[in-house]
């Protein structure tokens, strides 16, 4: 297994994104609709992918984030911060560090949901 | 043999409207029917997916391109390599699919599908917005019998318009959709929220979970004057609650009974 230091390096390989490219200026962060629900800014995600720090696997954001790609278009260095953050959700998946149960504990009857609702949920959910 | 019009497509109509989105379907084949636009449904077609994996993960596109392989077969039998869909979200897979994916990704998937055909990327998707602009929203002028001049305000979210390749209009002002309600006779409002996301599936975790957000996008509406919200993506009308299918108002502003 890789050690925490590789993070960025792995969120690299997975998602094919240069975060060490973002100076931080908060333009996704100021677009994205999930924020409210969110325990880090996508900026935030961005910044601690930099430094390899562990916390972005234990923090809700990328299970929060939507993939609409809000952040993604309006990124001034070309980051595809969405792409950042299913690289993330993969990752934590492979290390075993998952934050699936929690999210959909909820689930009301099946029949009551759009089937395109369930089927996007079991795809980001799982990876 | 099929007899078939000038205006014909394929058509891709997903899992949600054989289901849960019924209508969707059900509105969309009746507006056709009244322009005389021929929607050709796939004999065989898969889920897509419901959103486009974004990482390294090529395994979850098969289901797409096991579609658009079928789509490549019957594009023979019917002369078009036009591949219609209505939902926000199948168009926003197939299109990346054909589209985006790859050159070499999609060689990796046809080495290791051994029992399909190769898909060979000759496929157009469109979305059904798209179909009826090529009709001509002029033409479709001629069927509305009543100009109704209710307020209406078309929420994109974000599948029909991100990523920007695949966009069916401007990412962030489009006009598609206020151009065909003006051609139906309604009174359309732009507002400030309409290229937000709903949350999408955020709401397995529950409704709550996009309150917030549905909240902040119907006021948005409702401040430049909206009667009503009108969207082409089921699980945006399931998270906003308040909203209709844009081919359910068509079917409504054109009747129908004078051109049958
Ligand atoms: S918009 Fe881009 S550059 Fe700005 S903070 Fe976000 S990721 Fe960094
Ligand atoms: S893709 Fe995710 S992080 Fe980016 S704006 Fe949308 S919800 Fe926020």
């Amino acid at each position: 297994m890789n050690s925490v230091k590789e993070i960025a390096k792995e969120v690299k390989l997975i998602s094919g994104q240069n975060v060490f490219a973002c100076y931080q200026c908060g333009r996704c962060s100021s677009a994205c609709p999930m924020t409210e629900e969110m325990d880090l800014l996508p900026n935030q995600i961005i910044r601690l992918v930099q430094m390899s720090d562990d916390a972005v696997l234990s923090s809700v954001t990328p299970w929060i984030c939507a993939s609409c790609l809000d952040c993604t278009i309006r990124c001034p260095r070309g980051i595809d911060v969405a792409k950042v953050m299913e690289a993330i959700r993969q990752l934590s998946i492979r290390r075993g560090i998952e934050k699936r149960e929690e999210l959909v504990r909820n689930f009301k009857e099946m029949d009551e949901l759009p089937q395109i609702l369930l089927v996007s949920a079991f795809r980001k959910y799982t990876g | 043999m099929i007899l078939l019009g000038k205006y014909r497509y394929m058509y891709y109509p997903g899992c949600t409207l054989k289901g849960w989105a019924k209508d969707l379907e059900t509105s969309t084949l009746k507006v056709c029917e009244i322009l005389g636009i021929d929607l050709i449904e796939l004999d065989r077609w898969y889920c897509c997916g419901g959103v486009f994996e974004l990482s390294d993960n090529l395994m979850r596109h098969l289901g797409a391109v096991r579609s658009l392989i079928k789509a490549e077969e019957k594009s023979k039998e019917i002369g078009t390599g036009d591949l219609v869909t209505i939902c926000s979200m199948c168009y926003n897979v197939l299109g990346r699919i054909s589209f985006q994916l790859k050159k070499e990704d999609i060689e990796k998937i046809n080495f290791f599908m051994d029992d399909e055909k190769d898909y060979s990327g000759k496929i157009r998707v469109k979305h059904f917005l798209e179909v009826l602009k090529e009709y001509g929203f002029n033409k479709i002028r001629n069927y509305v019998d009543e100009q109704m001049g209710i307020k209406v305000a078309p929420y994109y979210g974000c599948t029909l318009l991100r990523p920007e390749e695949i966009g069916i209009d401007d990412s962030q002002k489009p006009r598609i959709m206020e151009e065909l309600l003006e051609a139906i006779g309604m009174d359309p409002v732009s507002f400030p929220m309409q290229t937000v996301c709903c949350g999408s599936y955020n709401s397995a975790r529950g409704i709550k979970a996009v309150e917030t957000l549905r909240k902040k996008i119907l006021e948005s509406a409702k401040r430049e004057g909206a009667e009503l919200i009108v969207t082409s993506c089921p699980l945006c009308k399931y998270n906003l609650k308040e909203a209709m299918y844009f081919t359910e108002l068509m079917e409504m502003a054109l009747g129908g009974a004078r051109h049958g």
